[in-house]
């Protein structure tokens, strides 16, 4: 196995931290340019995956970021805040 | 509040402790429904457990309620699964008179806490890695308000990252990781085949430069943008030092250090 599998990562790494592990979800969707892992977690917990100031999720991303070699496809991690299911995007 | 499965109930206890990183004690445990063996493996059904953290979380000084450390609840073959609940976590908090052995106590139930806590968080540490492809030996050492964990690796390179990086952002990953399991106010600091050492070296080099070169052009030196933790060292190495000043400028993460001759405002 050479490729890291990132959802397993991105699971070893937020599963411990949240209140409702069995929330925890990862999805994939592959574009021609980049992989991108949705991270979904219960609504309590998101405040604890993202930090102040944004401080975990940005250092969740790196990790993650980190573990892709240079020859796989890019990835990006976004992580679901819940936000955008109760208002309507404005503009 | 996570349900787990196994072929025994004692299994499927087993296997949600791990994942969530907790011990016996610090867990409370429903079970939801008991192992069936079946007959010839028909009607075979798998164990199925809730397992909560019953640590205090994000919240100063929550202790351990009694009426939670208790509640374990047991059925029928997993009795011999260590359900020893340590009754002197639990304390009260308005206590306003405790004497000296009741002080004594405490502390060492602190230091209990904080070593397994730190167990755990070498564990979560390793798992982790272990995904990146990334074998790890952790080290201890813990010391009043500070873990230090050396990370034995054949891959030093990848483990730190370009700059620290990814070694800055575990680091990271671990203090939200200890507030998680009910600690607080605890440096701690990931090292790698030396690598906070050398970086240390490297710093007072840059530091030392960078005041020479403030000094013979009476113009503010600006470093480049480093974490928190290298950029106090920085300012250590120069706090000796009559003819500069130090200070810091920019928002995280590119924040700097900036060395300027003393004189100037």
């Amino acid at each position: 196995m050479n490729e890291p599998d990132i959802e397993t990562l991105i699971r070893v790494i937020v599963q411990p931290l949240v209140l409702h592990p069995e929330a925890v979800q990862v999805t994939v969707s592959e574009t021609p340019r980049l992989e991108q892992y949705v991270l979904t977690v219960h609504p309590d917990d998101v405040g604890r995956i993202i930090g102040r100031h944004g401080h975990v999720a940005a250092a969740i991303r790196t990790i993650v970021y980190s573990a892709v070699n240079e020859t796989s496809n890019k990835i990006r991690l976004v992580i679901d805040d819940h936000r955008n299911h109760e208002t309507p995007t404005q503009s | 509040m996570a349900i787990f499965t196994g072929e025994t109930a004692a299994k499927a206890i087993e296997n949600g402790l791990k994942t969530l990183h907790l011990t016996r004690q610090e867990a409370k445990i429903t079970i939801i429904e008991g192992a069936k063996k079946g007959f010839l493996g028909i009607n075979k059904k798998e164990a199925q457990v809730k397992v909560e953290s019953i640590l205090p979380q994000h919240s100063g000084g929550a202790y351990l309620h009694p009426d939670l450390a208790g509640q374990t609840e047991k059925k029928d073959d997993f009795d011999h699964v260590g359900g020893v609940v340590d009754e002197s976590v639990i304390e009260d908090p308005d206590e306003a008179d405790i004497d000296d052995a009741e002080i004594l106590r405490r502390q060492n139930n602190n230091k209990i806490k904080l070593n397994a806590a730190a167990g755990r968080l070498a564990d979560y540490l390793t798992d982790i890695l272990a995904v990146m492809q990334i074998e790890v030996n952790p080290q201890l050492s813990i010391q009043h308000q500070l873990i230090t964990i050396d990370l034995n690796t054949d891959k030093p390179g990848l483990l730190i990252g370009h700059h620290g990086l990814t070694i800055n952002a575990l680091q990271a990953m671990a203090v939200v990781f200890l507030n998680q399991h009910g600690i607080q106010h605890i440096n701690v600091i990931l090292d790698t085949d030396n690598y906070r050492k050398r970086r240390e070296t490297v710093l007072a080099e840059v530091a030392k430069q960078a005041a020479t070169e403030a000094i013979a052009t009476g113009k503010a030196v600006y470093l480049d943008s480093m974490p928190a933790m290298e950029r106090k060292q920085v300012h250590q190495a120069l706090t000796d030092n009559k003819f500069v000043r130090t200070y810091s400028q920019g928002d995280e993460p590119r924040r700097s250090v900036v060395v300027a001759p003393a004189g100037e405002m």
